[in-house]
């Protein structure tokens, strides 16, 4: 492949303690991401997969092994490292949206901006852009609660693109949504994948997967199976 | 980043209008008794000082047996032990100091008096020595002082103080008549110039008769004297107290190694003992002020862990846009200081007010002073960010990935 991975995880264990009993989430996982990939990863509940995606959202930190992203080692970053490295590289999609509830959806998608330390002008200005290309202009000043589900994720989704980053991260972006939302939410990451994106969707229905140029099945804590269609 | 900080406070602020209005209430009870207390002790520290200037003559000294100022049960136990101090000694005093302008003695008990039909309670009646307006700097409104001659024969003459005259009837027409002191017959001769009043007592209620009569009338000879003395112009107020109290010493027969039998106190020493009561009370107050404003502090982070708590899953959604643990401590810093100074401001305005009220309603020039304003803003804003350290401490500590997944 060529240019630098966004993502390149070697050997990634980890473990939690729950108690007494010391749980491996994650058995020795190796992931290579290249740029412009729509990748997702599939894996039932329990099976690790929420768990990696954290380790490569950097919310986390592996037990054990390396871990770069766009050719960064964050092994050895910390915690003010890591939340940067969150904000210039990796946009958030979540299943539940997570908007701050009593925040504008303009304002949702300015935070990022406003930990990259963006003048509050400009904020405004790259903030209201998004939120046109999400076709969400007219609901600036809307509260989350004012808005459909659909709104909300593309709320979301305008947030997690802001900052124009490396990766775009989705934790089941439709599993709290209707079928037909669900679909126009699927559209949006078809065409931000084609403006050249990277996009990893983490998810556990198989229709949605289908979508993607590669699935990643996780099974106990290890990868599966790794096919590009 | 802090203006962000700031209007995202002010947002949650609004958000919860009634647990925020409560919660800076607290500190403005606080600020409040911080202001209204060092305002009101300020002004009576000053009213006390103010006080000592117009009523006793600034280098006048006063010797007498008792502590005049404020003392324990066993000084006084032993100052009753001590020989008295008598009009003799004032005299001899009177005879022997070089260093003095004037020496006067007073002795004062309590009688009705009446004129006409009128009659006055619990007047202070003092018996006073001819040469008391050169030392108290008595001065006459109308008619005269008495003379030695009148102290000497015990002649029933009198002076009124102001108000005791206009509560006996017309000033102008009572010099010339009688009145009954105590069942005595005495005439006026003169009305004093008024006083004023001290920490809002007349100083005019009394009626002054010579020595010589009050003690034949009113008292057993050889009675306890308090008396004064003015120094002369061209020396200090110390050497003449040590000339007094060497000649007092003399008189009284203590040996050179003895502790003197009476006590020599100035306007500067009761102003001392004055300051140093004002001074205690000043910490006590202060201190309780500081209690509440302590217990605002701890309502702030009670609130304050509350609401970090509740917004776990906002700091989630912060940590993984990228805010860093400082951003967090600062959001919630800024959060606790602006509830803190909410209830600081208003604080500080009804301190005012208080102050305010207390200078129109009381005889005590309280103020508010820019110290005061100061002080409540710096302390409101520095309960604020103490009380607020540890819940902000709190979020930051928060792990993304649990705060994430907190419902």
């Amino acid at each position: 492949m060529a240019g630098p991975a966004v993502v390149d995880a070697r050997g990634i264990r980890k473990s939690y303690r729950m108690g007494e009993v010391e749980v491996e989430a994650l058995r020795g996982v190796d992931l290579r991401i290249d740029p412009g990939e729509f990748s997702c990863i599939m894996g039932a509940s329990g099976s690790g997969k929420s768990t990696l995606l954290n380790i490569v959202g950097c919310l986390d930190r592996p037990s054990s092994g390396t871990f770069s992203l766009m050719d960064r080692s964050v092994d050895s970053m910390d915690d003010g490292d890591l939340a940067e490295v969150r904000n210039r590289f990796i946009g958030f999609v979540f299943q539940t949206f997570n908007l701050l509830p009593r925040s504008s959806a303009l304002q949702n998608v300015e935070l990022p901006l406003v930990y990259a330390r963006v003048q509050s002008r400009e904020r405004r200005e790259r903030a209201m852009a998004m939120l046109e290309k999400v076709g969400l202009a007219s609901r600036a000043g809307h509260r989350p609660n004012q808005l459909s589900g659909g709104e909300r994720q593309r709320v979301a989704i305008a947030r997690a693109l802001v900052t124009r980053p490396a990766l775009l991260l989705a934790d089941e972006p439709t599993g709290n949504l209707d079928s037909r939302t669900g679909r126009v939410i699927m559209e949006m990451f078809h065409s931000i994948h084609s403006e050249g994106n990277t996009i990893l969707l983490v998810t556990h229905d198989p229709e949605i997967a289908r979508e993607a140029g590669r699935v990643v099945r996780i099974k106990d804590g290890l990868i599966e199976s790794d096919t590009r269609s | 980043m802090l203006p962000e900080a700031a209007a995202s406070a002010l947002g949650s602020l609004r958000n919860n209008r009634l647990r925020s209005a409560l919660t800076s209430l607290g500190v403005m009870v606080g600020v409040t008794s911080v202001v209204s207390l060092v305002g009101l002790v300020t002004g009576l520290s000053n009213y006390v000082g103010e006080q000592f200037d117009t009523v006793v003559g600034a280098r006048v000294f006063e010797i007498s047996r008792f502590n005049s100022g404020f003392d324990d049960m066993e000084s006084w136990l032993r100052s009753r032990t001590w020989p008295r101090l008598t009009a003799d000694d004032a005299e001899r005093l009177s005879e022997m100091m070089t260093t003095a302008e004037g020496v006067t003695w007073r002795v004062g008990t309590s009688r009705s008096v009446s004129s006409g039909g009128r009659t006055a309670e619990g007047i202070w009646v003092r018996g006073l020595a001819p040469t008391e307006p050169d030392v108290g700097g008595t001065t006459m409104a109308m008619g005269r002082f008495f003379t030695d001659a009148e102290d000497g024969n015990r002649a029933r003459v009198c002076v009124l103080g102001s108000s005791l005259a206009d509560s006996l009837g017309t000033p102008s027409s009572l010099v010339g008549s009688d009145v009954s002191i105590g069942g005595e017959r005495f005439t006026v001769i003169g009305i004093a110039e008024p006083l004023g009043s001290i920490f809002g007592r007349a100083l005019d209620d009394y009626a002054a008769v010579p020595f010589s009569t009050f003690v034949s009338l009113f008292a057993t000879p050889g009675r306890d004297v308090e008396i004064a003395v003015l120094p002369r112009a061209d020396v200090s107020q110390e050497e003449s107290q040590e000339e007094a109290r060497q000649i007092l010493r003399r008189l009284r027969g203590i040996p050179w190694d003895g502790e003197d039998n009476f006590y020599i106190t100035n306007q500067q020493a009761m102003l001392d003992s004055m300051n140093q009561i004002m001074g205690g009370a000043a910490i006590v107050t202060i201190g309780i002020a500081a209690i509440s404003l302590l217990v605002g502090g701890i309502g702030i982070m009670n609130i304050m862990l509350v609401s970090v708590t509740e917004r776990t899953r906002e700091i989630g959604i912060r940590r993984a846009l990228g805010a860093t643990r400082g951003d967090i401590v600062s959001q919630f810093l800024v959060e606790s200081v602006v509830i803190s100074l909410i209830g600081g401001v208003l604080g500080l305005l009804a301190g005012f007010a208080i102050v305010t009220a207390a200078d129109a309603l009381t005889p005590v020039p309280a103020s508010a002073s820019p110290f005061a304003a100061l002080l409540a803003i710096a302390f409101s804003s520095g309960v604020g960010l103490v009380f607020g350290i540890y819940p902000s401490w709190k979020a930051a500590g928060l792990d993304p990935v649990e705060a994430l997944r907190y419902e």
